[in-house]
């Protein structure tokens, strides 16, 4: 049970040439720039734009097919969207816009709300249920266009940058939110961001959208550790941990600790920029609240800037100007003291 | 950091000079006087003239229930058929890519620029007994539209049908697509997002746009009187009974007018918040 989409278009002076596949229960992240191609790749997805040539299928399902002269409209799609403006309905109710895509399958009115109610109660606004969308917070507003996609049982999940209406504080309380939603979700998941963060916490596999062009596919890991252009060696500025933080101490997966600021608890995501992960040929002391032992497995040459792949407890990509790195008069394999000071780290929920 | 910028001319500009002319504001005030005067004087005289006693009697005078019968139903008809082919016009100017909208436009346009007298000329070349579809419809069906109070009815839709289209066709424009698309999403058939999305959203525009419709279809004259004639009972309406009254019994001209006075009144009342936001 899949998606499987060959999509060519062109949309003005804009071509979209992307092939993917993506599993039952997988989350694949489409990460880009704006412009990239993201949203036209979602509006493919869900009708609102026809292919060009190519050929989509949900399910072993065909949805659009040009050359079979194949186009399921829209409507006729299993396809939830959750769009970057959230776009409910402002002169219906909470519940009524949640009852909306029911009330389109020929339910009545009044079973329609019932189901609706239950959505409302499963995203704890079960006591916003009449009120407009005005009158909601932008959470509540994004979970309620969230219940509104999931409530008609699509086969397939599409979000647009779900988390970027939000002010940054509700985010971190989202994220999670988002990522249990997604989880319970039975089908195909694919949320379209330009904003790493979201894809590297939220998708399962990664796909680097540029110009149209597929760049990179893989697990966040493996984008993380070799970036192939320049916009994933811009946006990969970020290390990943995850881990349990308790007090000021983060206890990685793997067993180690590093000394993190004390405003999280529980499971954490960590983010650590290469550039403040500095090098020394001895053991530093004085400030750096973290300091460990490492090798360097590789480096990578961007610019003035090298990235230096570095294995140890934990294993990092650390951001040093070749200058600088010229006067460590380090090679590939050569052992190195890492340091990092604790307020560097960005601790946030997972 | 500090950015010193560095001015080439050593000296600055001269200030503007700022001259007051007292004559700019007495001659604003004197035209802008005289303007307001042009439209208060005749009003007021109308309501000077009128005679408040006979009022009840002029009104309910079998020729002025006549009229006021012929104008209700004509304008109500022709409001109601503005409302069910104008929309779908305005629909097919906004929504398709139908090649030669802009000439459409201009032509359902035409009519609230066009002289209504040359507008009843031209539905009797269409419609009269001898005019292009006129003699068909005759021939075929029986049916004569000139000098009848359908043909009313048709003269009053075709001046009015531009307010409705021109008011509709702005609110379909301004609607928020992104809503269609997000109900076509949710499973909504093309009809169901008219219904349920897009009509929600065009429902002011529509009611003022129905309301401009019919208050130009009541206040109809030169077409009608072309097209339709003026026979008390069948195709007279209020207008031309004001016209005609004028010569006979100027009382009865003066109360018929004040009626659609109160009309036009209370329609600018009603629709002011519409209209506000333009001022």
């Amino acid at each position: 049970m899949t998606l499987t989409a060959r999509m060519r278009l062109t949309n003005g002076n804009f071509g979209l040439d992307v092939d993917i596949e993506v599993a039952d229960r997988e989350t694949v992240a489409v990460l880009g720039p704006n412009g990239a191609g993201k949203s036209t790749l979602l509006r493919a997805l869900a009708g609102l734009h026809r292919l060009g040539a190519g050929r989509l299928a949900l399910n072993g399902r065909v949805l659009d097919d040009p050359a079979a002269g194949s186009f399921v409209p829209p409507e006729c799609r299993p396809v939830g969207v959750v769009f970057q403006n959230l776009r409910l309905f402002p002169n219906l109710t909470a519940v009524d816009n949640v009852a909306f895509g029911l009330r389109c399958r020929g339910l009545s009115r009044r079973e329609a709300n019932q189901r609706a109610a239950t959505w409302l109660d499963r995203v704890g606004l079960a006591d916003r249920a009449g009120a407009r969308p005005a009158e909601l917070s932008g959470g509540q507003a994004q979970r309620i266009a969230m219940a509104r996609a999931l409530a008609v049982a699509p086969e397939m999940l599409l979000l647009d940058e779900p988390l970027s209406a939000l002010d940054v504080g509700m985010r971190a309380e989202m994220r999670r939110d988002l990522q249990r939603a997604l989880e319970s979700f039975p089908g195909v998941r694919l949320v379209v961001t330009h904003d790493p963060t979201e894809a590297f916490t939220l998708g399962d596999r990664l796909i680097i959208l540029e110009e149209g062009r597929v760049v990179q596919t893989g697990t966040p890991a493996e984008v993380t550790a070799r970036p192939r252009s320049q916009y994933v060696a811009q946006f990969v500025g970020i290390n990943l941990l995850r881990g349990w933080a308790d007090r000021g101490r983060l206890t990685v997966e793997g067993g180690f600790e590093l000394v993190v600021p004390e405003t999280a608890h529980g499971e954490v995501w960590a983010g650590i920029r290469p550039r403040s992960v500095a090098l020394h040929r001895t053991r530093p002391d004085g400030s750096p609240r973290n300091t460990w032992l490492c090798r360097i497995e590789s480096l990578d040459v961007e610019r003035e800037v090298l990235r230096v792949v570095l294995a140890g407890k934990p294993s990092l990509v650390a951001e040093v100007t070749a200058e600088a790195f010229a006067d460590l008069a380090l090679r590939t394999g050569d052992a190195v003291w890492a340091s990092l000071k604790a307020t560097e780290i960005e601790v946030f929920p997972a | 950091m500090t950015v010193v910028v560095q001015s080439p001319a050593t000296t600055p500009p001269p200030p503007p000079r700022v001259r007051r002319s007292r004559w700019l504001t007495v001659t604003v005030a004197l035209l802008g006087g005289l303007g307001l005067l042009l439209f208060a004087v005749p009003l007021a005289s109308l309501l000077l003239r009128v005679p408040w006693a006979d009022t009840a009697s002029q009104l309910t005078s079998p020729q002025a229930l006549d009229a006021l019968r012929v104008s209700l139903l004509c304008s109500v008809c022709a409001t109601v058929l503005c409302l069910v082919l104008g929309l779908p016009v305005a629909w097919i100017l906004t929504r398709t890519r139908m090649p030669g909208r802009s000439v459409l436009r201009a032509i359902t346009t035409l009519p609230v620029v066009l002289p209504p007298v040359v507008g009843g000329v031209a539905l009797l070349l269409a419609f009269g007994r001898e005019g292009v579809l006129g003699r068909f419809l005759d021939e075929a069906f029986g049916i004569r539209l000139a000098f009848s109070t359908s043909g009313v009815i048709l003269a009053e839709t075709f001046v009015a049908m531009p307010f409705l289209v021109l008011t509709v066709c702005g609110a379909l424009q301004s609607a928020d697509r992104q809503l269609e698309e997000a109900a076509r999403t949710l499973g909504a058939s093309p009809w169901t997002v008219f219904r349920r999305v897009t009509l929600p959203q065009i429902r002011p525009s529509l009611l003022s746009g129905a309301v401009l419709c019919w208050a130009r279809a009541l206040g109809e004259f030169g077409a009608t009187i072309t097209f339709a004639g003026n026979l008390p009972g069948t195709t007279q309406t209020l207008p031309l009974a004001v016209y005609v009254a004028l010569e006979q019994s100027p009382e009865a001209a003066v109360v018929l007018s004040l009626l659609l006075l109160a009309v036009s009144l209370s329609i600018l009342i009603g629709l002011r918040k519409q209209w506000a936001a333009g001022l």
